[in-house]
């Protein structure tokens, strides 16, 4: 699942991903992806962080209420929040932050190998 | 010693409470005091404890020096008395000796004197005219305490007596005086007589030295008995001689006492024949003295009638004198005794004086702790000023560092909001260009895409050389006359354009009222209404929003025309914490997207054409979000105004 509020962006990744065999759900309203999203119902999440409505981690924390094994990509233009997650889940990885620019074979070589480990 | 103590115990109680009181009323006017100081204007500032403590301690340090100075000059004034006292007491020990011997001196010169009438060829003869010139000249050589001399015959009849004239004589020629001890005890011991009070025929109290007149027959005969020759002492006169030998400085008084203890000569005249045990004295010396003190008195005056030397000190009143006392004797036997009492005058005085120096010290001291207590009081008050000053200080560098803290979050923010603006249409452009290879089926709705998102970073391109110029204030206008209603209509049929097809359905409502004649940078002008539509939009509710334009004129005056152009939403208001920097750079919540210098670039515009922009909420409690309305003014050409003949109303759905 990828949600941002940004839909060229997600259409984009979407479309990149799908060519690589990845299913994938696109959501630009976080509130409308979290009703899509059910317990072992996707494999991987990629979260925008600055959303309207409700920002990534909230929506991650969510979501873990959720599935609480969800992995997660967060997708954010500069690494200044990175401070701020670390306060929101404190053993959280720096790996967990995709900063853009990203093409979209280096997301899907990242996404390969985090359903791997 | 205990009365001291207590006394200066209760000298340190009356001094504390004094200093207490004056602390307690410093302390209760300090607020008031305080709070006419410019610097601390309307702020009272009470004393913080521990500047009381201090003012306290140095109280504390006052009251245990007036305690010491007070006790060590109480040591010193009891220490001094003693020495005047002492010094009092030997100078009456050294007057009555030297008092005694001179006395001794004189009644020896008389009794010598007698001794040599008796020897006088004159009166063994009973040679009377030649014995009165010899007695009377032997009487003025000893006028200074003699009354007279007397010659007595053999039967105790007076034969002469001195410094009498011939009527006077004839009056007492052959008075009978045989019954007089100083002729009975001469006649029979054949030895001088040295006699104790006696009151003469006239009254008057006398001292008589007697000698007997013996005619030696032959050599180992006891001689025949032919008179006596007497030498008379006026007892008064005996006083006043020995008082004027004393050094009136001491304030000193003589008494004398004969060996019986009958006083023979007092300052108290009533006291002169009287026995010094006697009724009258006691009862006398009782209404004047306290018993112990009379008791003293009478153990001393035994002691001295005794024949012996001596001194003690007797109290009465609050004052003390020294009686000092000596025997007088003639060729070594006893005859009477000499008093001298001298008052402890010059020891009270010395104290008197040593007192005002403890109380002048013990005020000094009170005084200097009073200025201690003052110039600390201003210390204390200086500091205060101090602090309140440092508050005042640390106060703005708070208030600076929280701006710095702004500015540092504002920072953040812009590097948030930049790289995302440019990062997000990059990434766009990044993931449709690779997809375009693999879809070459999709081209026109990635290409449709590409160009969205090149538009998008050309916008911001522009935005950011906008701000460029603006700062560098090389924003150029293209002015132009126009009418702002037609440029603002055809702005509206743009943006409902959009609005159809993007299937909102959001309510734009526009009806042009007037010619709005000015003279401005068209495409600018178009800029800024574009960016407040736009902004409306975006924080309109997406389905059955309403944005209504309104403009209205003020002023017919000709020359002072303007224009007010509202736009007004009913979307979700101003954030609060935007309102105050809402037409600065990067005034943005980046949760709501955009680059935060639309509203910047317009102010600058609206202001370069000499206008003015504004915003407010149209709830004033903006969680009610009653939308926002933004305000731009313009002013006009002075041109006449022509209503537009049919004006055209645009609903746009």
């Amino acid at each position: 699942m990828i949600v941002d509020d940004e839909s060229d962006i997600i259409l984009s990744i979407k479309i990149g991903l799908e060519d690589n065999g990845f299913e994938v759900d696109a959501f630009s309203e976080p509130l409308l992806a979290l009703s899509h999203f059910k317990a072992n119902s996707h494999a991987l999440v990629i979260l925008d962080i600055k959303m309207p409505d409700m920002n990534g981690f909230e929506l991650y924390r969510e979501m873990r209420k959720i599935d609480e094994k969800i992995k997660v990509f967060f997708f954010t233009a500069t690494e200044i929040y990175y401070e701020d997650l670390k306060e929101i889940f404190p053993t959280i990885d720096k790996r967990r932050f995709i900063i853009k620019l990203l093409a979209i074979e280096g997301l899907e070589i990242k996404i390969r190998t985090e359903l791997i480990s | 010693m205990l009365g001291y103590f207590s006394k200066v115990f209760a000298k340190s109680i009356q001094t504390s409470t004094t200093l207490y009181a004056t602390l307690k009323l410093m302390y209760k006017h300090l607020d008031i005091k305080l709070v006419n100081l410019p610097l601390v204007k309307n702020t009272a500032i009470p004393l913080s404890k521990t500047n009381f403590t201090m003012l306290i301690a140095i109280a504390a340090v006052a009251i245990l020096l007036s305690v010491f100075s007070y006790q060590y000059y109480t040591f010193t004034s009891a220490k001094i008395s003693d020495i005047a006292s002492h010094e009092v007491k030997t100078n009456a020990q050294i007057q009555v000796h030297d008092l005694s011997q001179i006395l001794s001196n004189k009644f020896e010169s008389i009794s010598a004197l007698l001794q040599t009438l008796a020897d006088s060829p004159a009166i063994h003869n009973n040679e009377y005219n030649r014995a009165s010139i010899v007695i009377n000249t032997r009487q003025q050589y000893s006028n200074q305490l003699t009354d007279f001399y007397m010659w007595l015959d053999k039967n105790g009849k007076m034969n002469w007596l001195s410094n009498i004239n011939q009527s006077a004589y004839q009056k007492y020629k052959g008075t009978d005086l045989s019954y007089r001890p100083y002729f009975s005890v001469p006649r029979d011991t054949h030895a001088a007589y040295y006699s104790s009070l006696i009151e003469s025929n006239d009254k008057i109290p006398r001292l008589y030295i007697s000698y007997p007149v013996i005619n030696m027959t032959g050599k180992g005969s006891p001689g025949i008995f032919t008179g006596v020759v007497v030498a008379s002492i006026r007892s008064i006169t005996l006083g006043n001689v020995l008082q004027h030998q004393l050094i009136p400085q001491f304030n000193s008084t003589v008494g004398l006492l004969d060996r019986k203890g009958t006083v023979l000569y007092s300052s108290t005249p009533s006291f002169i024949g009287n026995d010094v045990f006697g009724k009258d004295i006691q009862s006398m010396l009782s209404s004047l003295l306290p018993s112990e003190s009379i008791d003293s008195l009478n153990n001393l005056l035994r002691s001295s009638l005794q024949g012996s030397t001596g001194s003690g000190d007797i109290s009465a009143q609050g004052k003390t004198s020294t009686i000092s006392y000596e025997p007088v004797s003639i060729n070594g036997k006893y005859f009477l005794t000499l008093y001298i009492s001298a008052p402890h005058n010059l020891a009270s005085d010395v104290g008197l004086l040593i007192n005002q120096q403890k109380n002048f010290s013990t005020i000094i001291v009170i005084v200097i702790a009073a200025v201690a207590f003052g110039i600390a009081f201003l210390v204390f008050l200086w500091n205060k000023r101090l602090k309140v000053t440092v508050d005042k200080r640390t106060a703005e560098l708070k208030t600076a560092n929280e701006q710095l803290k702004i500015h540092d979050k504002m920072q953040k923010e812009f590097i948030n909001i930049a790289s995302h603006e440019i990062k997000t249409p990059t990434q766009a452009l990044l993931g449709y260009s690779e997809l375009l290879q693999r879809h070459p089926e999709k081209i026109e709705e990635i290409s449709q895409a590409i160009f969205r998102n090149a538009n998008r970073l050309q916008r911001l391109t522009n935005d950011i050389l906008d701000v460029t110029r603006i700062e560098s204030q090389t924003l150029k206008l293209r002015k132009e006359q126009f009418n702002l209603a037609d440029l603002i209509s055809s702005i509206v049929e743009d943006f409902k354009n959009d609005i159809q097809k993007k299937g909102s359905n959001i309510k734009l409502l526009y009806e042009p009222k007037d010619h709005l004649i000015l003279e401005a940078d068209k495409g600018r002008l178009t800029q800024v209404i574009s960016n407040l539509l736009s902004n409306a939009i975006k924080f309109s509710k997406k389905n059955g929003g309403k944005i209504s334009i309104t403009t209205t004129m003020q002023n017919s005056n000709d020359d002072d025309k303007k224009v007010f152009v509202s736009i007004k939403d009913d979307g979700t208001g101003i954030d609060p914490a935007i309102m105050p920097r809402l037409f600065t750079k990067f005034a943005t919540k980046s949760e709501a997207g955009g680059t935060g210098l639309g509203l910047f670039i317009s102010k600058s515009i609206i202001e370069a054409h000499g206008g003015r922009i504004w915003a407010e909420n149209n709830n004033s409690d903006a969680a009610e979000a009653g939308g926002a309305t933004f305000y731009f003014m313009l002013p006009l050409l002075p041109t006449t105004i022509t209503k537009i003949t049919s004006p055209t109303t645009h609903n746009f759905v």
